[in-house]
């Protein structure tokens, strides 16, 4: 298969602080990749960087064949990113359906017919029941499946999830996983910033762990959980620097 | 086929202008004194500077305090067109608003990259400088400004109507078209995308809309239809001076028309348009002895529509109260029918 | 003739700079932009005036009763408009403030009448020869002033608890408040000491100007850019921000034309904002 995403030796500098250093991998196409680390690791930093909300300070993003490190947002959405932000970022004066309206756009640019593959995802995402609510008025969980709403509604190849499960109940996080395996299914590639182990373990093919703006291991779920480096770095390093 | 269904999604928009349209239509019959004709003339020019600043401000969210530049450059176009080349203002509004359109392009570019308070001062800075640039320019008349009273022409080329009456009929054709065009632009693609970059323009981004051009549209756009006010505003006095046109308080009325009426809406800029200028028009001729009451008064007025109604006026008029009315309306017909 | 210019620039920038202080304290705290804080001033001046009318105080004596005046005149309109505006859109915010300049110069219109005003007896007038330049001594009163205000601004800021609490609810007004910090009096109070700058300002000013109600309005963008300049919020920027737009407005007002004044000044904040959005001292 081919690779639909590939960074390259990204690194960003905030200030004097190194976010991100050198990291380096690929997406294949049609797969689920999981990013994983403790908090303050650079996770979300490197999302900004792959989706052009900010510029890197070196290194190269290559999406779909293009180069795409110098691009706007918006270009990069259009060539086929869609992404949801840790702290959703509803359009929150707009209802339901328009926010869905908005992503729809991108690739129809008739209201009416924009408006009817807006329904479609809505149903898609199990939101029909609250298309004409003003976003503002919902719940966290409500507001994350409004922003994959959003982003499936541009028709994206490559889908950047942050966090989607922060913050939520069994139930619903059972929900949630079944959503990402109907995008799968879909065809759609997903990378994804994850906390809950147990929901990459479920889903992915292969999870990168970043530790310290730096990259750790790139390999297969289950082998990731039993590196000792990895469970040292998720422990703190505690049990070693005790001895 | 297409016609129709479109007529029919329009229903509720259609019934609400007709009745707001007749209404203005038969206003002129209230009063036959020049004065209220006048004050009919001024609401509906106020409510096109509304309608025009409601589409960078309203809908694309981007609150410019210095869109009395356009109405200034609007009416001096129009203004020294009849004067010294005695071009009938009907001519001079393309070039006024391709002028103007020009301006907004130019300016926008560094202007529109500010954000929140940045870009309220940026755009006042700019008027200001354009104030003072009018007022010192003595080609255009100076501080003494441009009086252009035509009598060679006729009436409707030079757009001077002895009767203020016709005057505001093309008046109520301009708001009309602007109203037209405010609906055509929010159920498009660009109102959706305006609506999403004020909402959260990080988001919008995110989602595939190129900003920066969205709000150099809506800015140009929004400077053409009050470039249209200004234009009017000239050909209804006959006399502009920079002290006049451009002061800060001329961009800040402007926005102050449409938060009063209802931002982002279509007939709140028109409402808060009839509202305001009655007001000033009518407490500086009752109390003309009295400097000052009628920005007194309007001044209050602002604070508790700011604090009580957040919405505007027309959030008064919601969808049940309307209908409510209807019904109260049709039930009172159908009992005389009866009877 | 340039130390002259210069001192006449120091003039301009002291009023500008209270001003400025004024609202860049307003912006960094509660994100208003106060358009009244001008007529805040203006109407500080007309309480010197008929304090000097009425019981025949010199400006300077009368200052430390204008700024407690103006300083409960600020907590009044914070808690009747300010605080509910809070609640509602930026916009409206804006809006009020705009409002309440309107409210304030025509209800001083309407009270007192538009003529200009002056006040005629002076403690200190006349001129100072200092050699170089001639100092007006008027003008000396609104420099000092100005340097007093702002040295007790920075005290209070920095030494006193309730300054303190004022910068923490700036940067950063849930964890303020969950540190139990009482953020409605700190913005209460933020908004009183506003109104007690341009007090103070105001009857300093009363010492060189003559005025009308419409004065504040004149000064407002002036003062708007002078914030922008110094970097939103830092109060010592603006104050570096208005000495900037005074001299600004003199030496372009002397050397080329007054017409030449907003020209600079506006392309001088185009380029600021362009290049260094968070002004020249922002962080």
């Amino acid at each position: 298969m081919a690779e639909l995403l590939e960074i390259r030796q990204a690194t960003k500098v905030f200030g004097g602080l190194k976010a991100n250093e050198d990291i380096s991998f690929e997406v294949e196409e049609g797969t689920i990749v999981g990013v994983v680390g403790p908090n303050g690791a650079g996770k979300t930093t490197l999302f900004n960087s792959i989706s052009r909300a900010h510029n890197l300070t070196s290194g190269q993003i290559i999406f779909d064949g293009k180069d795409i490190t110098k691009l706007h947002a918006y270009q990069a959405c259009c060539l086929g990113m869609g992404r949801t932000y840790q702290i959703p970022q509803a359009l929150e004066d707009m209802t339901v359906l328009d926010n869905i309206v908005v992503g729809a756009l991108l690739r129809r640019s008739k209201v009416h017919e924009a408006r009817a593959f807006a329904e479609e995802i809505s149903a898609f995402c199990g939101l029909s029941e609250m298309n004409e609510k003003i976003s503002v008025s919902l719940n966290v969980m409500q507001k994350k499946r409004l922003e994959i709403a959003r982003a499936l509604a541009g028709e994206p190849k490559l889908l950047l999830l942050d966090e989607t499960m922060a913050g939520l109940n069994g139930v619903e996080r059972v929900q949630a996983i079944e959503l990402i395996r109907n995008i799968k299914a879909k065809g759609i590639t997903i990378l994804m910033i994850e906390h809950v182990m147990e929901v990459i373990m479920s889903v992915s093919e292969k999870v990168v762990v970043i530790v310290s703006g730096k990259k750790l291991i790139e390999d297969a779920p289950r082998k990731v959980t039993s590196d000792p480096a990895v469970i040292n770095a998720y422990l703190g390093g505690g049990h070693n620097a005790g001895c | 086929m297409k016609l129709k269904s479109l007529l029919k999604s329009e229903k509720g928009f259609i019934r609400q202008s007709s009745v707001i349209l007749t209404i203005l239509i038969l206003a002129p019959v209230i009063s036959q004194d020049e004065f209220f004709a006048v004050t009919l003339c001024l609401s509906l020019v106020w409510g096109i500077m509304g309608l025009g600043w409601n589409v960078v401000g309203g809908y694309a969210g981007q609150t410019s305090n210095g869109h009395a530049m356009y109405f200034g450059i609007g009416a001096y176009v129009g203004a020294l067109g009849l004067k010294w080349y005695g071009l009938s203002p009907w001519l001079t509004m393309w070039i006024a608003v391709i002028l103007c359109m020009v301006v907004a392009l130019v300016v926008g570019y560094p202007l529109l990259r500010l954000r929140g308070h940045y870009f309220a001062i940026a755009t006042m800075a700019i008027v200001e400088c354009v104030r003072i640039i009018f007022t010192n320019w003595k080609l255009i008349g100076g501080a003494t400004g441009v009086m252009f009273y035509d009598k060679t022409h006729s009436e409707l080329y030079s757009m001077q109507f002895a009767n203020r009456i016709s005057f505001y009929y093309i008046c109520l054709g301009f708001m009309l078209i602007f109203i037209i065009l405010s609906r055509v632009l929010e159920k498009s693609k660009f109102g959706y995308y305006c609506r999403a970059i004020k909402a959260n323009q990080e988001s919008a981004e995110s989602s595939g809309i190129n900003s920066a051009f969205y709000k150099r549209w809506a800015y140009m756009i929004s400077a053409g239809i009050v470039a249209i006010g200004g234009i009017l505003y000239g050909q209804l006095f006959q006399y502009i001076d920079p002290g006049s046109m451009l002061p800060l308080s001329n961009s800040m009325l402007i926005v102050l028309v449409v938060v009063m009426g209802g931002i982002g809406t279509i007939w709140g800029p028109v409402l808060g348009a009839f509202i305001m200028t009655f007001i000033n028009q009518y407490a500086r001729a009752l109390f003309n002895q009295v400097a000052g009451l009628n920005l007194f008064i309007y001044g209050v007025l602002v604070v508790f529509i700011v604090l009580f109604l957040p919405k505007g006026i027309v959030s008064l008029f919601t969808e049940e109260r309307l209908e409510a009315l209807r019904k109260k309306l049709f039930h009172k017909k159908t009992k005389t029918e009866e009877a | 003739m340039f130390a002259q210019v210069l001192y006449e620039g120091l003039t301009m920038g002291t009023i500008y700079a209270l001003l400025a202080m004024g609202i860049a304290l307003v912006w960094g705290v509660m994100n208003i932009l106060s358009f009244s804080q001008g007529e805040f001033m203006m109407v500080a001046m007309y309480i010197t005036f008929f304090i000097n009318k009425f019981m025949n105080w010199d400006p300077l004596m009368a200052m430390p009763v204008v700024i407690i005046v103006m300083f409960l005149l600020g907590l009044l309109i914070y808690n009747l408009i300010i605080a509910r505006a809070l609640r509602g859109p930026i916009l409206g915010q804006r809006l009020i403030t705009f409002a309440l300049s309107l409210v304030l110069v025509n209800g001083v219109t309407l009270l007192v009448g538009g003529q200009t005003k002056s006040i005629p007896h002076l403690l200190f007038s006349g001129d100072m020869n200092l050699g170089f330049i001639t100092a007006s001594k008027q003008k000396l009163v609104l420099i000092i002033t100005s340097l007093a205000v702002t040295g007790l601004l920075f005290f209070f800021m920095n030494w006193t608890k309730i300054g303190k609490a004022i910068r923490a609810t700036s940067q950063d007004k849930e964890a303020a408040g969950l540190v139990g910090i009482n953020t409605q009096v700190a913005y209460m109070v933020t908004f009183g000491l506003c109104a007690a700058i341009a007090g103070a300002g105001g009857c300093a000013m009363t010492y060189y100007y003559y005025f009308m109600p419409s004065i504040g309005t004149n000064f407002m963008i002036f003062g708007f850019i002078a914030v922008c300049l110094g970097g939103f919020g830092s109060i010592g920027g603006a104050f570096i921000g208005g000495l900037i737009m005074g001299m600004i407005d003199v030496f372009t007002g002397t050397y080329l034309s007054v017409a030449f004044k907003y020209l600079a000044v506006s392309v001088i904040f185009m380029l600021i904002v362009s290049f260094r959005p968070k002004g020249l001292f922002g962080r």
